[in-house]
């Protein structure tokens, strides 16, 4: 399976009259988005605005962040539109490298967590060096809450796609080519390198709660074989908008850090052997099931000789990676774990609600309980107010003089559990 | 799906599961207050059927919880299961529990319907 990426760094993006991208400026015709966006007819107006690097501006609450791409040939996000559902992972993709797709607005009571572009905030997310392109959707009346969420997820991936698409005329691209053979190659490749295995966590409980593979809810899903090259065509979508610091973004699966970083050693201190997507659910009967599968498919199909495992979520998650990395670690498979904390302000409390003894490796991205000062800010796409109801935030957040007191976990991908972040532990 | 007991203090989750099996409905518990009557069935030989902290809403956020367990009591409690309850008090007790009564209706009405999706496959299996 061969994919070769076609980066084209972004260093501008304005609104013009027609779509072009010359000398790193994206121009996209403002009015033509939004009429590809008011074709569902569950949406009922739309407003864009952009937010740049350095600008005293806030968004919020923010629902997903993706990072516009297009296929030369077949569907950028197999299985989200249409009836077909193309192979992902093959061919030429189209990225725009430095801008994003930031979809905003409340769907419940409960809302999602915010991009600073400039000020102390904007240093915890890599958001915040993006051009963003912030969609403000307006939803007609009687959409419910399960299909406003889809209203919002969709509406992000099509405009992603729309932007994406303005890449295919460009010439001015810097080529990745990945090349990932059958599972049979990869074993005999690099017969001395240890055999190194990425599982990934993603949530599939219930409303924004969810992931997507393919298209389809991973609720539905077991523990499943992915190659690196289908989340770098959106294979993996996220449809999960609880905790903000923690949250994967589709950004986040498109660039996962974890595969950067294994492919980056692979070949040379170690061979990347696979990836096993994991679903983590409600049930203890699906948590084993899960368990069992993904320690079955590192072990016995892989034969993985160690294990990354990224975390997505806190609370009962923090169960299933614990339980993996015990059934791999028991079946001799060295494994570290990339999770985040909840320390408490202070940093004093127990940080993790589950624990083995075989979890002796741990990379922390982070407390998310620390409290951060944050300034005011000139223009906020959103609704202020909304911090209150964030986790992170509270009632008092908003202080007298409009500064912000948040925790990182309100601060979007403020200690992501891939790793895209600044945040993590030292010993003292 | 086998005969079970949900333990919840959402109102909607217990009209919604009414006849999916005994339901214990806690109308004034809070969070943790759910957890002691779900811990106290564990220690009657009662299994989980869901994670106690299920979802992604932290205890000082949803004021709700719905647990379901075993109809039928084995002849010992779970050790495993034992552990999940203490390590839930362990995380819950670090937060200021939130209070439904004080939340809007449009918000505590929010809650109760996020509670319930996240079991509706736990109870529909």
């Amino acid at each position: 399976m061969d994919l070769e990426l076609r980066n084209i760094q972004i260093r501008d993006v304005v609104m013009g009259d027609c779509n072009s991208i010359k000398d790193g400026v994206l121009t996209f015709n403002a009015e033509a988005l939004k009429k590809v966006l008011l074709e569902d007819a569950r949406i009922t107006a739309v407003r864009i605005d952009l937010a740049k690097p350095g600008d005293s501006c806030r968004i919020l609450p923010v629902k997903d962040v993706i990072e516009p791409r297009a296929k030369l040939e077949g569907d950028i996000f197999p299985g989200v539109f249409g009836n077909e559902v193309p192979e992902g992972g093959k061919g030429v993709t189209y990225v725009l490298k430095g801008c994003a797709v930031v979809t905003t607005g409340p769907i419940v009571g409960f809302q999602e967590g915010l991009i600073d572009m400039s000020g102390p905030a904007a240093e915890y997310t890599s958001f915040s060096k993006l051009n963003n392109v912030v969609l403000h959707l307006t939803k007609r009346e009687d959409v419910d809450p399960h299909d406003h969420e889809q209203t919002i997820r969709m509406a992000g991936l099509k405009a992603a796609k729309w932007l994406g698409e303005i890449a295919l005329e460009c010439a001015d691209y810097e080529s990745e080519v990945y090349n990932w053979p059958p599972l049979g190659v990869r074993a005999n490749q690099y017969p001395e390198l240890p055999k190194v295995a990425y599982v990934c966590n993603c949530m599939a409980q219930g409303l924004l709660h969810d992931t997507y593979f393919y298209g389809r809810d991973a609720k539905a899903l077991v523990p499943t074989l992915v190659s690196p090259t289908e989340y770098f065509d959106g294979a993996i979508i996220s449809g999960n908008c609880v905790s903000p610091g923690s949250k994967t973004t589709t950004y986040h699966h498109l660039n996962n850090a974890v595969i950067k970083a294994l492919w980056a050693r692979h070949g040379k201190d170690l061979n990347f052997i696979g990836i096993v997507l994991n679903p983590l659910m409600v049930t203890l009967k699906e948590k084993q099931r899960d368990i069992m599968l993904t320690c079955h498919l590192v072990t016995e199909e892989l034969g993985a000789e160690a294990a990354i495992i990224s975390q997505e979520g806190f609370g009962n998650p923090t169960t299933d990676l614990m339980h993996v990395c015990r059934g791999l670690e028991k079946a001799g498979v060295k494994t570290v774990i990339i999770t985040n904390e909840d320390a408490g302000p202070d940093g004093m409390s127990e940080s993790l609600p589950d624990v083995v003894s075989e979890a002796n490796a741990i990379v922390s991205t982070g407390n998310s309980n620390a409290t951060v000062m944050l300034p005011k800010m000139d223009r906020i796409l959103g609704e202020l107010k909304e911090v209150e109801r964030v986790t992170g935030g509270n009632v008092e957040s908003i202080q007298a003089d409009g500064r912000l007191l948040l925790e990182i976990h309100g601060i979007m991908g403020g200690h992501n559990l891939q790793g895209t972040n600044t945040l993590s532990a030292t010993t003292i | 799906m086998e005969p079970c007991i949900i333990i919840t203090n959402n109102p909607m989750a217990a009209e919604k599961y009414a006849d999916r099996g005994e339901v214990i409905y806690l109308a004034d518990a809070n969070y943790r207050e759910v957890l002691v009557a779900v811990r106290d069935k564990v220690y009657l030989g009662h299994q989980l059927i869901n994670h106690p902290l299920y979802g992604s809403l932290r205890p000082h956020e949803t004021p709700y919880r719905t647990v379901a367990l075993t109809a039928k009591a084995a002849p010992q409690p779970d050790a495993d299961m034992c552990m999940i309850m203490s390590d839930a008090f362990t995380v819950v007790d670090r937060f200021v529990l939130p209070v439904a009564a004080v939340m809007s209706e449009k918000i505590r009405k929010d809650y109760q319907m996020i509670d319930c999706d996240l079991l509706k496959r736990t109870l529909s299996e």
